[in-house]
């Protein structure tokens, strides 16, 4: 039977020797699973370029909105689902539309067509004013 | 050339023999007492910062399954906010130190939850992860008895008296390293996945400079003054190199006692930056770093000074003794208040 002195410094070893290599194993891996993470903060080079992904609701009418009004502090970032609607199936995306158009105050009933453009944008080193360089529609979805 | 390998062995093995004494060495209760307090009461800062409840209004198609609670159904309010109560109990019952070690677990697995389910809306959140992950070692830390020596069961025979009235226990002494190793740990992958994933051109490119530009709107303090830094001539270079030299030299800086201090200030001046150039918020990992600096790497006058305020605290609110605190030499409140310096 091990004593307590050992015992103490197993568990010593194990967690003060474990907790960072599994840390490392975890970051090299790449995994990002809570609360797990890979540490990838700001490790991209960044350029004068961006690109997003923008939700477009068309009205009856003609008029279009823009799907970037959702204020709630959670549902906020959910919106970095939007590329994810083109491959759901038809329930889970009305739930997913439905839930940004109730915080945007979007009457769903109103809508007819809903699309996902690919907006790409640049920053001018001068001015600083960021402009929509291209703009491709990527998903079109009459409602 | 046998002699030289033979020789590079011995070294190395003889390093890692004073590593590993090092690591396990008894400690003091001083600096466990206070690293468990100071991270519970940033907890309870983190546990009050949002309001739960607002989970439950996210629908589970919505929800990603970054991890096991990702698959559970959806919670209610009321069960968030009961979690939330539980996690403030916890740190109640650390900061009056009635069961801190059970109060510290219970805040912790409080935060785990109510963050992990906060962010699984698509980003993976940083926030509360150092917060969370170097207070990971100190969960395994013992609580001193009100005598301040190991409490009854603890490992009576890791306890050392060392003649200045006040006891060791292997508990004590491991945990504030561990928890330090992890800091330094996750500051160094920070920066290694920089360098992995942008090499140098991290540092040396308009990096940063884009970094500050697309940023600039999301300043709470002056975006005119993030776009005149991000124009400035080398500072954007500067400031990307001091950052990822921090961030790889932290294991290192967080090793000796004298540059703990150096680190923990850097790291607050790193992270305030980023809060007004930026506006992202990241004070839970310069609060953590500070709890553990100011346990385990505070100058040896200030030790004393912090070991006599916590520990005459302790001995007056801790549990009891148990019974195998009264085999130890010294035991008794008053000897807590000779106690000289703890050394992490």
């Amino acid at each position: 039977m091990m004593n307590p002195v050992s015992r103490a410094r197993r568990l010593a070893r194990g967690v003060a020797y474990g907790a960072p290599a599994l840390l490392l194993v975890v970051a090299l891996v790449g995994v990002d699973f809570w609360p797990f993470s890979a540490y990838r903060l700001f490790s991209t080079v960044r350029s004068d370029a961006t690109s997003s992904q923008r939700l477009v609701v068309s009205y009856g009418d003609g008029t279009e909105q823009a799907v970037s009004c959702v204020d709630h502090p959670v549902l906020r970032e959910t919106m970095r689902f939007v590329p994810r609607l083109p491959d759901v199936d038809a329930r889970t995306r009305d739930v997913m539309l439905g839930t940004w158009f109730a915080d945007c105050n979007i009457d769903g009933a109103d809508v007819v067509r809903v699309r996902i453009d690919k907006v790409d944008r640049a920053v001018d080193p001068v001015t600083h004013v960021t402009t929509e360089t291209a703009l491709t529609t990527v998903w079109n979805e009459v409602l | 050339m046998s002699h030289l390998v033979r020789a590079t062995l011995s070294l190395a093995g003889w390093l890692g023999r004073r590593f590993d004494a090092a690591v396990v060495a008894p400690g003091r209760p001083g600096p466990v007492v206070l690293l468990r307090v100071a991270l519970a009461l940033i907890i309870a800062l983190r546990l009050l910062a949002h309001d739960w409840s607002l989970v439950a209004e996210r629908p589970a198609e919505l929800t990603s399954h970054l991890w096991i609670l990702g698959w559970l159904p959806g919670l209610s309010p009321s069960v968030l906010v009961a979690i939330q109560v539980v996690g403030l109990a916890g740190v109640a019952l650390v900061v009056i130190r009635r069961a801190p070690r059970a109060g510290l677990v219970l805040s912790w697995l409080s935060l785990l939850v109510l963050a992990g389910l906060w962010g699984a809306s698509g980003k993976f959140h940083h926030n509360d992860l150092l917060l969370l992950t170097a207070t990971f070692p100190v969960l395994f830390a013992r609580a001193p008895d009100r005598s301040n020596r190991p409490a009854a069961g603890d490992v009576a025979g890791d306890m050392a008296g060392d003649g200045d009235g006040t006891a060791r226990a292997i508990t004590w002494g491991w945990t504030p390293r561990a928890a330090l190793a992890v800091v330094g740990c996750v500051y160094f992958l920070t920066g290694l996945q920089k360098l992995r994933h942008s090499g140098l051109t991290w540092v040396f490119s308009d990096n940063m400079s884009w970094v500050l530009l697309q940023g600039a709107d999301s300043s709470p303090v002056s975006p005119e003054l993030v776009r005149a830094l991000a124009e400035t001539p080398v500072l954007p270079q500067l400031l990307a190199g001091g950052a990822l030299a921090l961030e790889l030299g932290a294991p290192l800086l967080l090793c000796w006692r004298p540059t703990r201090l150096a680190f923990a200030g850097a790291v607050t001046a790193m992270h305030l930056s980023i809060w007004v150039c930026l506006g992202l918020d990241y004070s839970p990992w310069w609060l953590t770093v500070w709890a553990v600096t100011l346990a385990t790497g505070v100058p040896t006058g200030w030790a004393a000074v912090r070991d006599r305020i916590v520990l005459r605290r302790a001995a007056r609110t801790g549990p009891r003794a148990g019974p195998g605190a009264g085999a130890a030499t010294g035991s008794g409140p008053e000897s807590t208040l000779d106690v000289p310096v703890a050394h992490g």
